[in-house]
């Protein structure tokens, strides 16, 4: 048999909904450290992205057969984490929100920005250091790509707060970038 | 609710702030405001936005490739978790000469069984596959191919593969296995990744 | 009287897995409250010939399905009173290559 590392996500996403748990695992690890990547960078969290995209993972083997266009794996299975990251998100405890910084991040974000080596590095350094609400809005928007309203509904608020918190995390980040120059 | 109170809420003299650039930039910049497509700082901005968007991926794509090994506990966790019977489908019954013993074999069995003797011919893999009737069934296969082999002689190799199996587990009378090669794939140094 | 048969079902030829007839949180359920952690399911009164008895099996493809299921049906049906009305059900869930 052909090794199936070879195969397409489409092929791959076949067999998995017809029951191939094989294929399954092959996805899992194909496209498993990408999900994580983007768990950890939306709940802020490693130990809490394991969780989440582990649950993503259980529910996408029971949902494959819905999946429209096999070929668009794993942009599908980003979406399914999406839904759980933020579900985890609503379920903590409720922080006040506003402009609170997490303290400690906000004081090392300027020292690390600084001495970072690359644009990506500096980047990394002051998404890192935004307040959680503003963090979540702007993963959700420019690497999840949903809309204003998909962020509102799965974070629980309004459209106005979505548009408030990524409007204040891109003043920031225009400005510590421009500093980091 | 703090308010933002620096003395430049309007970017480069354009009339707009930035919470209206932000809008503009997610509304595609559509229908376009010549206030801000006319100024320079305006325009400056949005490609900045633009470029730490980009950037915002491409910084998670990097965490991937700094991260790509997976926990194996995790793994094991995960596949302990993935129950068989969300993809058993219908029971097919098999004879039985005891009138108190029903012996079936499920849908997921047979499809896992197309699978297997359609993987069993060289440079094929199965993708999907369904077995739609009752006693009187049409099995449609689909496959995808190792770039370089005969399509003709694959489909035709799996269709006989396949007929043997059902003839030899199942007392499904098959009225026609429909094979389509819907991708292909190759023996690269990475593999392949589409 | 199900975990022996769970055994006796593992032991015969052409079978190469026992699955759970039942799904993981319905199971999982059962042997909290029963302590019985068997996959071959048997409905019935504890003091007489159970009502019904369900095996889920992985098969080897070596054999024919279909008679597989048969020696394991067979199997079971020997270890009941000869008189005995149990429902048997073999589910072929898999086949193995």
């Amino acid at each position: 048999m052909t090794d199936l590392s070879l195969a397409s996500d489409a092929i791959l996403a076949e067999r998995s909904a017809d029951g191939d748990s094989l294929a399954f695992s092959v996805l899992v690890r194909r496209h498993g450290p990408y999900l994580r990547a983007f768990a950890t960078r939306l709940t802020g969290s490693s130990a809490d992205a394991d969780d989440v995209v582990q649950e993503a993972l259980i529910v996408a083997w029971a949902q494959l057969e819905n999946l429209d266009n096999p070929s668009k794996v794993r942009s599908w299975l980003t979406s399914i984490v999406s839904r759980k990251a933020t579900d985890r998100i609503r379920a903590r405890k409720p922080s006040s929100e506003l402009d609170d910084s997490r303290a400690e991040l906000a004081e090392r974000g300027p020292e690390q920005r600084a001495i970072a080596a690359s644009q990506l590095d500096a980047l990394n350094a002051v998404l890192a250091a935004l307040p959680e609400g503003q963090r979540q809005c702007w993963v959700l928007k420019e690497v999840g790509g949903y809309s204003y309203e998909e962020i509102a509904e799965r974070l629980d608020t309004t459209v106005a707060v979505v548009r408030g918190r990524l409007a204040r995390a891109r003043a920031t980040v225009v400005t510590e970038m421009e500093l980091w120059r | 609710m703090t308010t933002d109170t620096t003395n430049d809420d309007d970017i480069g003299g354009s009339g707009y702030t930035l919470e209206q650039l932000s809008d503009y930039l997610d509304s595609g910049r559509t229908p376009a405001i010549e206030a801000i497509d006319d100024n320079a700082e305006c325009q400056a901005v949005l490609a900045s936005l633009e470029r730490y968007g980009s950037l915002s991926r491409e910084l998670v794509s990097r965490d991937a490739t700094d991260n790509p090994a997976l926990d194996e506990g995790w793994l094991s966790g995960l596949f302990a978790s993935i129950t068989r019977e969300v993809k058993a489908g219908r029971d097919i019954p098999l004879t039985s000469s005891d009138p108190l013993t029903r012996l079936t074999i499920t849908e997921g069995a047979i499809r896992g069984l197309i699978r297997s003797a359609g993987d069993s011919v060289n440079g094929v893999l199965v993708g999907r596959c369904s077995i739609t009737g009752d006693d009187d069934v049409t099995v449609a296969v689909s496959i995808s191919v190792l770039l370089g082999t005969p399509v003709h002689l694959a489909a035709e190799a799996v269709r006989q593969a396949v007929y043997t199996a059902l003839l030899k587990h199942t007392e499904l009378t098959v009225s026609s296995v429909d094979v389509t090669v819907d991708d292909v794939h190759v023996i690269a140094n990475g593999g392949d990744r589409s | 009287m199900s975990e022996s048969l769970d055994s006796l079902v593992l032991g015969l030829p052409g079978v190469v897995n026992l699955f759970s007839t039942e799904p993981a949180i319905a199971r999982s359920a059962r042997e909290l409250v029963s302590g019985e952690r068997a996959l071959v399911e048997v409905t019935g009164p504890a003091d007489a010939a159970p009502e019904r008895i369900v095996a889920s099996v992985g098969v080897d493809a070596n054999a024919q399905a279909p008679v597989t299921a048969a020696g394991v049906a067979a199997a079971i049906r020997a270890t009941l009173p000869p008189d005995a009305s149990t429902e048997i059900v073999v589910r072929i869930s898999r086949l193995t290559v």
